[in-house]
């Protein structure tokens, strides 16, 4: 912003002094409210099993959010690749494509997912907004 | 003149239609109070050519004391014969002056020339003594010098504006010539005369003419440096709407601050220098500075689609 002084009678005199005004987008910084995710078991030869979680809370309530997630094998910690088995809806569009808003979809054949009678994976969930970060909601799933 | 060289005169001497008769010569004085016969005035009436002064025919004056000011009528009485029966009497008159009435005040206003900005005061001290002067010996006493300022040229006299100028006589014999006005209005010259007279002398009379000038700072006013540094602000879109006035700042750096001044800014988004723009649905901006509470005020709130 420049702002300038024209001043004097008969005859004027200018000056300009200069400051910066930011205007924040206030989903830039909006806090979360993690909110208790449920643990879940899979059964592999299920067809599939959708979770559906209750959206973290977000200050400003405005502010649009997005979720997604990771895992690990609770066991070892070791980043586990659960795409082929899980599908989640993160954002919330309300669209037609399976599976809902705010839904994990647990579906898969692939018997890979676990090396004994079962795996237990952690499953880190995150919901974004206007590069903002929610901590980590977490629940385990049991395949 | 009083306390000067002597003064003499020598009258024409009478006739008679018998040339050889001489004349015997006297005078008279009136008023004869106070007494200036063979006080102040010397007369020499007998015509016999000797050494003394004055000589025949001759009137003299002088002293020292000015008390004998005034106008005196001298007759001279003219007489013949041994009974002095024959005689004729003439008149002239003898105006002994006071020194005051002829003396020469010289007044000196050249300390109130001088060229003053509207807004703070200015008080030229000065003193009769410094700013008069006399060429009365010291010893006559003239009686009090007064000093007067008036407008000049005009005609009658009219007194200086007293919007402008004061002249404060309360610590006589030290007196100020004071200069203050903020008013544009008063910008301009002021011719003015001091004259200076004996009060008890008001022929002897003595003007110095002076002119003041009233200067505009405020065409155009200065600005004083460093300039301060704006405070950046921060705004977060909807929340309740944010205030920064900067009047302040231009204010304390306008020389003089009386000066009237606008404010007015523009805004350039992201760097987009082409495109400068008041974001007025954004921001407000009070910068005519009258007096209102939100002059030079900065207002921020509520844009969604900034």
């Amino acid at each position: 912003m420049t702002v300038t002084a024209t001043a004097g009678t008969t005859l004027e005199s200018t000056v300009e002094l200069k400051f910066l005004v930011t205007i924040v987008d206030p989903c830039s910084r909006a806090t979360f409210t993690v909110n208790t995710l449920v643990d879940q078991t899979y059964v592999l030869s299920d067809p599939f099993k959708d979770y559906t979680y209750t959206p973290f809370t977000v200050d400003p309530a405005y502010c649009p959010v997005t979720y997604s997630y990771t895992a690990v094998v609770k066991s070892s910690g070791v980043a586990a690749d659960l795409s082929t088995a899980v599908t989640l809806d993160g954002l919330p569009d309300t669209d037609a494509v399976a599976p809902d808003d705010w839904t994990f979809r647990f579906e898969t054949a692939n018997h890979d997912l676990i090396l004994g009678y079962e795996e237990t994976y952690t499953i880190s969930l995150v919901a974004t907004t206007t590069g903002v970060n929610s901590n980590p909601g977490t629940f385990d799933l049991l395949v | 003149m009083l306390r000067q060289l002597k003064g003499a005169y020598v009258f024409p001497a009478f006739t008679s239609d018998i040339a050889y008769c001489p004349f015997d010569y006297t005078y008279s004085v009136l008023p004869a109070s106070p007494i200036i016969k063979s006080v102040v005035v010397d007369f020499d009436g007998t015509i016999d050519g000797d050494a003394v002064a004055p000589d025949d025919y001759q009137f003299t004056w002088f002293n020292m004391d000015v008390n004998y000011a005034g106008t005196y009528t001298i007759t001279v009485t003219g007489s013949l014969g041994a009974s002095e029966q024959t005689f004729d009497t003439a008149s002239f008159e003898l105006k002994l002056i006071h020194p005051c009435e002829v003396a020469t005040l010289t007044a000196d206003a050249s300390i109130f020339e001088v060229s003053h900005p509207r807004g703070p005061a200015k008080n030229i001290a000065w003193t009769i003594d410094a700013r008069v002067t006399s060429d009365i010996e010291v010893g006559v006493v003239c009686g009090p010098i007064i000093v007067e300022f008036i407008k000049d040229p005009d005609t009658p006299e009219v007194a200086i504006d007293a919007d402008v100028f004061t002249d404060t006589r309360t610590g006589a014999p030290s007196m100020s010539f004071d200069i203050e006005t903020v008013d544009f209005l008063k910008v301009g010259t002021y011719p003015m005369i001091m004259r200076a007279y004996y009060q008890n002398y008001s022929l002897v009379v003595h003007t110095d003419q002076f002119t003041v000038t009233i200067t505009d700072p405020c065409a155009p006013p200065t600005w004083e440096s460093p300039l301060p540094t704006l405070v950046d602000q921060e705004y977060i879109l909807l929340a309740a709407g944010k205030t920064y006035s900067v009047l302040s700042d231009f204010t304390s750096i306008q020389i003089p601050s009386f000066c009237p001044m606008s404010l007015d800014y523009i805004a350039v988004k992201d760097g987009d220098t082409a495109n400068p723009d008041k974001f007025a649905s954004l921001i407000t901006f009070d910068g005519t500075l009258d007096s209102g509470a939100t002059d030079g005020v900065f207002k921020f709130e509520e844009l969604v689609d900034f």
